[in-house]
């Protein structure tokens, strides 16, 4: 037993380490680290893409024939570890991560041809229609409404939390189209073009006053038929397959990790103000001090808990429900740490900036610190975390179910 | 023993809730927008009920309300989700310019007052230092003023001769620079720096008090609001359907109001005790009202799903105003800890 990369992998830990301090510049990582929100906004990650595109490292979980690197399990773990670590920004996964390898997967050659490209050139960019008002947790209850009509769908319907659906062109989208058979049975996975009167979208700002999610409205929307992904009927499958390629082998842990570094960092220069001129800072205090050290240890164990999961798709093994559990500590865990961050402010982790962005020269003047500034709108879209993907209470549901079989 | 509110308390809070009543989210919203974060209309209207003199002597020109009086309408504030930042800019300045020329203008909701006490670098300390008073002279910079962006006089807490005094400065004085930042809550904070401005003082009230019945005060409104939290989530689940069935049907969710249920039980049984008992540790006691409200605040988004996290809905501004309460003075943390100590 032993938790050491091999020889050839730590040979490309060093390259990509040398990548990206090489390209890396000064406002891709300001970018990164004054980013708030869940998803970066496309200003940053274009043009990381285009880089990343550049190299070959871009659309590291497709297969080489489709314009993948061909890594193994260790290599794209390696890759994110390194760019958690070095702070980069994280790229738009919709097209990348989710709908990136359903095409590869499900695609007709003709849908290959025509959409992966586009993804990894950027000139596409994708959000994903899944949630409707009416289907949060129990998804196949999705009612939007996909009619063959000729050569084309009719969409009719709303989906909602539309991630950067006003950056979009594209939407895909879990349709119904059979509404005469059992829910799952009648779902599909449909391409929509945005850009067409059928279909608006209306922003919903979060609490923490970042504008990241939307509602889109279709309204007689149409798309060629040839946009549909597999067969009529065949969606529920595939969103299966997207959630359980979503949560396949993670690299959670080395981000968190990294931002209890820099909260440690932060609390060495945060005054503790008691006394006078005591001079004391807040790594001192026993509260914030005993929290970091918690919340290290519990990160700790959970980067060999995902180690074990890399162990395992390394021998060529699938990564099983144990993935649900990743999502469930890495959720709990990223929000604990942002309170933490809040809470060493004192006072001016208190202030919530209302407009955006939180980098550059339009960035609103901070009290105190960036850091600081940024901690309460982090911590408060944190909240999302425990909700979107599968709530906590659905991941405990599948867990109980296919880990403890109850 | 009796725990029920009395004649007066009754008329507070059916006072209070009448204010409320057809505040809805874009009234607020509209409130907030405004520069300063006040909407100085329904700020006079506020004080023409009362509820701002209620805070001040008799010999005053206030009602003298006692801490039961108070903390109802600090609760029910709470419970409605009030924009208008009672606490600070009401009760604060009533309390702290006792004896002040400025006092009968505050009450009358005319002049608004805001109470600069916290400086950069000193965290929660009460004791002034960074702000100076020499000759009559303010100098120095505060943070965090609550209201700050739309006060018209500041309350100052002023290092003096070694002492922490209490000064009265013209907000609008040119030797008085005003920067506004927007904070949690929705309301705007300033940070106040003070060149030589001239200070009017040092003031009579017994800055320690004050700050423990700001401590209950803040209990209070945070109890109100988880209040308000549960009472809207329970309505969720009881109306929101997945699965083909009400969330309230699903058991873990049952367990987990009960959960929650328990802890606003708790805290509302806290904030009476230290209204009952004057030797109870008010500190202590918010931050045990405090982490108990954050929690219910996490849970009331987290029930509500995606909804929850959405700023159209009043579950957010309620887990945010908790955050903001939580520190006011101290956060939990640090008082649990000062009370572990003293014990």
């Amino acid at each position: 037993m032993d938790m050491d990369f091999a020889p050839e992998d730590l040979a490309f830990q060093k390259e990509v380490r040398a990548f990206l301090d090489d390209k890396l510049n000064a406002r891709l990582r300001e970018g990164a680290a004054g980013t708030p929100s869940v998803f970066t906004e496309p200003d940053i990650t274009r043009e990381w893409q285009a880089i990343l595109a550049e190299k070959g490292w871009l659309a590291t979980s497709w297969p080489v024939e489709d314009g993948g690197p061909g890594w193994t399990p260790t290599q794209k773990y390696i890759f994110e570890k390194e760019c958690a670590i070095a702070g980069a920004p994280s790229l738009p996964i919709l097209g990348l991560r989710l709908v990136g390898p359903v095409i590869c997967h499900f695609g007709t050659p003709e849908q290959k041809a025509r959409f992966l490209p586009r993804i990894i050139s950027g000139e596409d960019y994708w959000c994903q229609g899944y949630s409707e008002p009416g289907a949060g947790s129990d998804l196949a209850a999705v009612k939007t409404r996909a009619e063959r009509v000729g050569d084309k769908y009719v969409v009719n319907g709303s989906k909602i939390w539309t991630t950067h659906a006003h950056h979009a062109n594209w939407i895909f989208a879990l349709v119904r189209t059979d509404p005469s058979v059992q829910k799952q049975r009648g779902i599909s996975f449909l391409l929509i073009p945005m850009e067409q009167p059928g279909v608006s979208v209306s922003p919903i700002v979060t609490m923490a006053n970042d504008h990241e999610v939307n509602a889109t409205f279709f309204d007689n929307a149409e798309t060629p038929a040839d946009n549909l992904i597999g067969e009529e009927g065949q969606g529920w499958t595939i969103a299966k397959f997207l959630l359980e390629n979503e949560r396949g082998g993670s690299c959670a842990a080395p981000a968190l990790l990294a931002k209890l570094d820099r909260i440690e960092r932060w609390a060495r220069e945060e005054a503790s103000g008691s006394g006078s001129g005591s001079g004391g800072t807040m790594i001192h205090d026993p509260n914030i001090s005993q929290r970091l050290a918690r919340l290290r240890l519990e990160a700790q164990a959970f980067e060999v808990t995902e180690l074990r999961i890399l162990a395992e798709l390394a021998k060529g093994r699938p990564a099983g429900p144990q993935t649900s559990l990743v999502k469930l500590t890495s959720s709990n865990l990223r929000q604990q740490i942002d309170e933490l961050a809040v809470d060493l402010f004192g006072y001016e982790g208190l202030q919530l900036p209302v407009t955006r962005p939180l980098y550059g020269n339009e960035a609103p003047e901070y009290v105190g610190s960036r850091a600081a500034q940024l901690s309460m709108p982090a911590y408060l879209n944190g909240r999302a975390y425990t909700i979107f993907g599968g709530s906590d209470e659905v991941q405990k549901t599948i867990i109980a179910k296919q880990v403890l079989g109850l | 023993m009796n725990f029920d509110l009395d004649e007066n308390q009754e008329l507070f809070k059916a006072a209070v809730e009448r204010f409320c009543s057809g505040q809805d989210m874009a009234a607020r919203r509209a409130a907030r927008a405004l520069p300063g974060g006040i909407d100085r209309a329904r700020w006079q209207e506020l004080a023409e009920l009362g509820l701002i003199g209620l805070a001040a002597g008799e010999d005053d020109g206030g009602m003298g309300g006692s801490h039961g009086d108070l903390a109802v309408v600090a609760q029910a504030l709470g419970h409605a989700q009030a924009v208008e930042p009672w606490l600070e800019c009401g009760f604060l300045p009533a309390r702290l310019l006792a004896g002040s020329a400025h006092l009968e203008s505050v009450i009358a909701g005319e002049k608004l007052a805001a109470f600069a006490f916290a400086e950069p670098g000193r965290r929660f300390a009460v004791e002034a230092q960074g702000v100076k008073v020499r000759g009559g002279k303010l100098s120095g910079t505060k943070q965090f003023v609550l209201g700050g962006g739309a006060a018209d006089v500041f309350v100052v807490t002023a290092e003096d001769g070694g002492k922490t005094a209490l000064y009265v400065v013209d907000a609008k004085a040119a030797e008085v620079e005003v920067r506004p930042y927007p904070v949690a809550d929705g309301g705007v904070a300033a940070i106040v720096t003070f060149h030589d401005a001239a200070a009017q003082g040092p003031l009579s009230a017994d800055l320690g008090a004050v700050i423990e019945e700001a401590r209950l005060l803040a209990a209070a409104e945070m109890v109100g609001i988880a209040q308000r939290l549960f009472a809207d989530t329970l309505e969720y689940l009881k109306t929101r359907e997945q699965f083909g069935q009400p969330l309230g049907r699903f058991q873990v969710l049952q367990h987990r109001m009960v959960d929650v249920y328990a802890r606003v039980e708790s805290i509302q049984s806290a904030v009476l005790r230290a209204l009952l008992q004057p030797e109870a540790p008010m500190a202590a006691i918010k931050a045990h009202v405090a982490e108990n409200a954050i929690w219910v605040g996490h849970q009331a988004v987290q029930l509500h799903g995606g909804m929850g996290m959405s700023d159209e809905l009043g579950v957010g501004h309620g887990l945010k105003r908790i955050v903001l309460l939580s520190k006011l003075f101290g956060d939990p943390a640090s008082d649990i800890l000062d009370y572990a100590r003293a014990a």
